[in-house]
């Protein structure tokens, strides 16, 4: 086995030019593929983190009759029990309790819906990080007056402006119209423009007087230690409070989980396609080394080698070939890979401003799971395999007093 | 052409190389390793359809969801006041005059039709529930001729010219609990600051496709909107559809020229689209990095089958060189067989790739499971449709061509350096 190892090693070398092209055609291909996937599980997981981190959570309670349409009278009841076992449970990070109502928003000249949410500013800071995302003016602090904070995609739409006057009006509890005055304390921007556009914060306090109430939550969002808990996590609740909707963040939005599915599948098709174009290179490669050698092959079987040593030195010839190529392209993939992941690759330069559209941020940061050079290695062997059965066969073939005769 | 030599008082004909005969030469040499030529040629090939296939679903796509919102939101061309692209208020509502009246008049070869518009938002009361909607004035014919709006309809009638009545969205009138019959009272803020407010009875129900729209949309007639937003012979938007839409660019130039820009702004759905075009080009773009990766991939491979065939006739070179062959002549053997085999595998690939494409045009690929329910959240079928566009497969041509002239390179400079007396092999 060694000998042949050491055999095939060498074959490879006798014709150097056209070894090193192969190799650096898998190299190239993996490393392009490695890349690709790199790029796009970065922003996959970009989006799945903001939209947990600043948007949705890991958890969200409603009545069952909120989710509907969205009428505020449907609040939470039971909200002092939960806020205690959420505040003794280890497992939560953090909660937030909001009132939120659907309600229009005008400015001197502009009108636009929106959301409004009634929040007490620190738990939210907590829950969806809110103080970090201001990027003008400043956080929701009570000694303001009837402070809010807009998006920043809807201050542009709405000419609004730190200290701007805005007018909201919205139904109250009995379903009477309300309207109350506010100015802008600050203006935030998370990745998503359009969840910005349609999300306004307000007081918990001032909001609930205009609607005429002392508290009422309708949403609680729970940020807990592990995103991949959350399922046992809403079942644990759900025994508790029956009457409530309790959900994780994969049933609030599903595409995000169906985008880190498609995500595998999708770079699993890219290397097997990058894969079968290498397979035509490698098949015709070793196509010719066969060829080259029929004269030597039947020198080789008439010298008393036998058929399965001869079958597998040819692929133990492809096997190196392409595992060469591979573990090459791995390392620089890996490398550019991690590289480019501490720095990230700005992608507003050439048209990656619009994804802030659709909720993923123009800087991405590659990354690559270690599985997937399981995954490659594997599927670069079966390719080896695969492409040195033709050859192979062919080498098999051979009779050994006509192949010695070749030229 | 021949030309004839006396060679030991004999006479002999000899062929001069021609254009004819190189290009024979290197479609004959292709084939001397017939098998080796046929797995580069499929190589080749591959990546062609797969491109292909790629960039016409890609692309499909993209044409369907334009198609969707030039259809349903945004025309070809709108007319708007100046500012009121970038202040979507009712203040900026431009007059809808006789000097734009004319105007269309002046073009009406090119133009099929126009649609006017004003829209709004304005809260939307039932007895119980308010909320705030997206109240839009239409003109019912002119509307339906654009988005087919009457075909939408699901309960009630559709509003006529004039009509007092409203049009609600399936979605919203389900969320303010109303239905045929029922009145909602309509509140919001007029013509420069005017407030408005009404009683409209609910004529028709309609489910749009958008999910959006079809949770907050309220159509009436034209007239009652104008009314209704104090906005007499003013619109938010004047839509014009062309006759030739591929020449929308053209015909907003010339309205342009021709309009009162101080006042007026003409804006084609390029300009009124520019966040859905440019995910489609940074979309476009990481295909694009796939599909040369797996061009280099396949160039590689091309170019290991040129190296082997360089190698394999040494003997032959120096024979040929001997003999007089001139070192241009067979650098353009040498050349045009690359470029053979990455063209048969480009052009079959092509001819493969069409019926499938076209088949798939006619027939989109429904989609199932989570990845449906996304795009339908997003307001569009759930189906991956195909194009046709003649650029999809003309620019998987021009990448062919490039790789065949840089491959094709090699062995030009090795048969230029080709040296006669080496005599290794």
């Amino acid at each position: 086995m060694k000998m042949l190892l050491k055999i095939s090693w060498l074959n490879l070398w006798r014709n150097r030019q056209r070894s090193i092209v192969m190799i650096i055609a898998v190299m190239a291909g993996l490393w392009g593929g490695i890349f690709a996937a790199s790029i796009m599980f970065g922003l996959i997981n970009q989006r799945f983190e903001s939209s947990i981190e600043q948007q949705i959570s890991h958890v969200q309670i409603h009545h069952p009759e909120f989710l509907k349409d969205y009428n505020v009278k449907y609040s939470i009841d039971r909200w002092e029990n939960l806020k205690d076992d959420l505040d003794s449970d280890h497992d939560v990070i953090a909660f937030s309790g909001r009132t939120q109502v659907n309600g229009m928003l005008r400015t001197a000249t502009l009108t636009a819906g929106v959301n409004i949410m009634g929040i007490d500013p620190q738990m939210e800071a907590n829950t969806i990080s809110l103080d970090k995302n201001i990027v003008e003016g400043n956080y929701l602090e009570k000694d303001f007056r009837n402070p809010v904070l807009i998006g920043k995609s809807l201050a542009e739409k709405v000419k609004a402006r730190i200290g701007s006057r805005i007018v909201l009006t919205f139904q109250d509890v009995d379903g009477e119209l309300a309207a109350g005055s506010f100015r802008v304390a600050g203006i935030y921007q998370t990745a998503a423009t359009a969840w910005d556009e349609m999300h306004v914060f307000a007081l918990q306090t001032e909001l609930n007087e205009l609607l005429g109430c002392d508290e009422i939550i309708n949403e609680v969002g729970i940020l807990t230690h592990d995103h991949e808990k959350a399922a046992g996590f809403a079942d644990k609740y759900k025994e508790h409070y029956p009457n409530l909707e309790i959900r994780t963040w994969s049933e609030i939005s599903p595409e995000l989980a169906f985008l880190q599915e498609m995500a595998t599948m999708m770079y699993t098709i890219i290397i097997i396609i990058i894969l079968l174009a290498l397979a035509f290179g490698l098949l015709n490669t070793m196509l010719m080394a066969v060829i080259e050698r029929i004269k030597e092959l039947g020198v080789l079987m008439a010298i008393g080698m036998n058929k399965t040593r001869i079958f597998i030195m040819i692929l133990l010839e492809t096997m190196i070939l392409s595992l060469t190529g591979a573990v090459l392209g791995m390392i620089a993939g890996y490398f550019t890979t991690s590289l480019l992941g501490i720095r990230g690759m700005d992608l507003s330069v050439v048209g990656g401003d619009a994804l802030h559209e659709y909720g993923f941020d123009s800087v991405i940061y590659p990354v690559i799971e270690p599985s997937v050079f399981v995954i490659i290695t594997v599927l670069v062997i079966l390719t080896a395999l695969f492409t040195s059965i033709f050859p192979a066969l062919k080498a098999l073939r051979l009779k050994p007093a006509e192949a010695v005769q070749a030229e | 052409m021949n030309y004839s030599v006396q060679l030991c008082g004999k006479k002999i004909t000899c062929k001069i190389l021609t254009m004819k005969l190189i290009l024979t030469l290197a479609w004959r040499n292709l084939w001397r390793n017939k098998r080796r030529t046929l797995i580069t040629i499929s190589s080749v090939l591959f990546a062609v359809i797969l491109a292909v296939f790629f960039f016409s679903m890609e692309r499909g796509s993209y044409e369907r969801m334009i198609d969707t919102m030039v259809r349903y939101s945004t025309g070809y061309i709108q007319v708007q006041d100046v500012k009121y692209d970038e202040e979507p208020s009712m203040d900026y509502a431009m007059f809808f005059d006789e000097d734009i009246k004319d105007l269309l008049k002046e073009f009406d070869d090119e133009i099929s039709y126009h649609v006017p518009r004003i829209e709004s938002f304005a809260l939307a009361a039932a007895d119980e529930v308010t909320r705030g909607s997206m109240v839009r004035g239409i003109d019912p014919g002119l509307e339906n001729k654009m988005s087919e709006l009457a075909d939408d309809l699901v309960e009630g009638e559709f509003i006529e010219r004039g009509d007092e009545g409203l049009l609600i969205a399936e979605g919203f009138a389900g969320i303010l609990n109303v239905t045929i019959g029922d009145t909602l009272i309509l509140l919001g803020q007029g013509f420069q600051g005017v407030s408005a407010s009404g009683l409209y009875p609910i004529k028709g129900i309609v489910e749009l496709s958008l999910p959006e729209m079809n949770n907050n949309t309220i159509y009436m007639s034209l007239d009652a909107a104008q009314w209704f937003y104090a906005a007499e012979n003013r619109l938010t938007s004047l839509i014009i559809m062309p006759e030739n839409p591929s020449r929308t660019d053209q015909l907003a130039e010339k309205l342009n020229s021709k309009i009162d820009s101080e006042w007026y702004n003409v804006l084609t759905w390029e300009e009124m689209l520019t966040d859905l075009l440019a995910m489609m080009q940074f979309d476009m773009a990481g295909t694009w990095v796939l599909m040369i990766i797996l061009y280099i991939v396949i160039s590689f491979g091309l170019f290991g089958t040129i190296l082997t065939m360089m190698i394999e006739r040494r003997r032959e070179f120096r024979l040929l060189f001997s003999l007089g062959l001139k070192r241009s002549k067979l650098a353009a053997v040498c050349f045009l067989e690359s470029v053979f085999i990455t063209f048969t595998g480009a052009i079959s690939g092509m001819i493969l790739a069409f019926p499938v494409v076209l088949y798939f045009y006619h027939n989109p690929i429904p989609l199932t499971g989570g990845m449906a329910e996304t795009i339908m959240d997003y307001g569009f079928e759930p189906v991956l449709p195909f194009s046709l566009a003649p650029s999809v497969f003309y620019s998987q041509a021009l990448i062919v061509l490039i790789i065949s002239f840089l491959v094709g390179l090699f062995p030009v400079y090795k048969v230029f350096k080709f040296k006669i007396t080496d005599q290794k092999t």
